[in-house]
């Protein structure tokens, strides 16, 4: 993985020649690219790429690929996104809500450490048929959410295949018909700037394990490569 | 005649409200098509360089990649995977072992009457094996007792609980290990208070692999 993310890397300093202004701006654009990276690669804690156009997204930490999903659709709309790091702000699902509270005066039932349960440090638990396991696990975590970043960007995760995808589906299109035209009268009247990008997946383990991913105020670069040489950052 | 007129004001607010939801629905979409524009293809046309400043531009970027790769562990390290409950051995980016673990239950303890909270949660980030243990002997912490609803002992030697943690132990700080369990038919599951349990089997392959200052990425 580290090898082919380095080689990738290289990819973008052997982009085709373009026109003089193109090349110039290119160059500006990896220069921003590597800059947040390097800013970001420098701190010990794990931080995003997402790669808009390829439909990828990467967990990175100093600088190598620890986890990569592959989205099925993206599509965005809105204003244009600079190369620059940005920070989650909030989820509209909080990880918090998901958490299990331990009751200490039923602890037979509610203990969520099995190796306490019991006197039997074999680990038979001999309460085993009653035994149910209250943690947050992976199956916890939404398949529908939304990530709101700083400078007016929200990330839209969802699956559109399986449990409750034609209401999904149906909630999305209103939004993107609908709600973001009038969203962008909006903006232009208060002069801010807004950005949806809208990530879905087939399977919904990947969007669960996303959310898992996304720690609270994780940074992030988006990359979205707006320069015709579209191979010049290639992922 | 008043039900006719009711109806017919009705109609012509209802057809009102559609219409200017259509205009600003059009308008908005006009404004959206705008800024697609500027995603479809970046207006380099402003951009005034010289081809020294390029070049230099260029070497930063050389360098930068550079400082970059810098900033990769070297040799072996360790990935965990806190979500699907998976540890992965690496080297240079591949593979070398896969071991399933049981991470942080994520669950949160309460004092009661007290004023102390516990979150067990596996931390995420960047860490590095502090020191390793053979044969540990765990010190059971406060929120041990309590979540058993015992009392705190008063002597420390009273904490000390021995082959409840495997063979060996790899601390990456704040009392957070990888170690072993006994409890293996609960690997693959979210139950520990933050600690990194294995199987025998892959925590002696760990511990043999890794050594004080091996990286450990966890997410």
């Amino acid at each position: 993985m580290i090898n082919s993310f380095y080689y990738i890397l290289f990819l973008t300093f052997i982009s085709s020649q373009p026109l003089s202004n193109e090349k110039a701006g290119i160059t500006l654009e990896k220069n921003s690219f590597l800059e947040a990276m390097f800013s970001l690669a420098q701190k010990p804690d794990n931080y995003f790429l997402f790669d808009i156009r390829e439909k990828r997204i990467f967990l990175m930490s100093r600088g190598i690929v620890l986890r990569e999903w592959f989205a099925d659709q993206v599509q965005f709309t809105g204003d244009p996104v600079p190369v620059q790091i940005f920070s989650l702000e909030r989820k509209n699902i909080q990880f918090s809500e998901l958490r299990h509270n331990i009751d200490v005066d039923d602890n037979s039932v509610n203990n969520t450490d099995p190796d306490n349960i019991g006197d039997n440090k074999t680990g038979e638990n001999k309460k085993e048929d009653k035994f149910e396991l209250e943690a947050v696990e992976l199956d916890d975590m939404p398949t529908s959410y939304v990530l709101f970043l700083n400078g007016g960007i929200s990330i839209n995760i969802r699956t559109h295949e399986g449990f409750g995808s034609f209401f999904k589906n149906t909630t999305h299109s209103i939004m993107w018909h609908a709600y973001y035209p009038i969203r962008a009268i909006w903006s232009s009247l208060k002069k801010d700037t807004f950005t949806a990008i809208d990530i879905s997946f087939k399977d919904e383990k990947e969007a669960q394990a996303l959310f898992w991913a996304v720690a609270d105020k994780a940074q992030c670069i988006l990359l979205f490569t707006r320069s015709g040489d579209r191979e010049a950052f290639q992922f | 005649m008043l039900k006719n007129r009711s109806l017919l004001i009705s109609s012509i607010i209802a057809a009102s409200l559609l219409t200017a939801i259509l205009i600003s629905e059009g308008i908005g979409y006009f404004i959206l098509a705008k800024k697609k524009a500027h995603w479809r293809k970046a207006d380099f046309s402003e951009i005034n360089m010289d081809d020294k400043t390029l070049q230099k531009l260029e070497k930063e970027n050389t360098r930068l990649v550079k400082q970059i790769k810098k900033l990769a562990p070297k040799g072996i390290y360790i990935v965990v995977d806190t979500a699907k409950n998976t540890l992965y051995l690496k080297k240079e980016g591949k593979i070398i072992r896969q071991a399933v673990i049981s991470a942080g239950s994520g669950n949160v303890l309460a004092e009661p009457g007290g004023k102390r909270t516990w979150v067990f949660d596996t931390p995420r980030g960047e860490f590095f094996v502090k020191y390793k243990l053979k044969e540990p002997t765990w010190i059971k912490p406060d929120w041990a007792y309590i979540e058993e609803g015992e009392d705190i002992p008063k002597k420390f030697s009273e904490r000390a609980e021995t082959d409840v943690l495997g063979e060996y132990a790899l601390g990456f700080g704040n009392g957070y290990f990888i170690h072993g369990t006994l409890y293996t038919r609960l690997l693959g599951r979210n139950v520990t208070h933050g600690c990194i349990r294995l199987g025998d089997e892959d925590l002696i392959a760990i511990n043999k692999a890794s050594a004080i200052g091996t990286k450990i990425y966890i997410f």
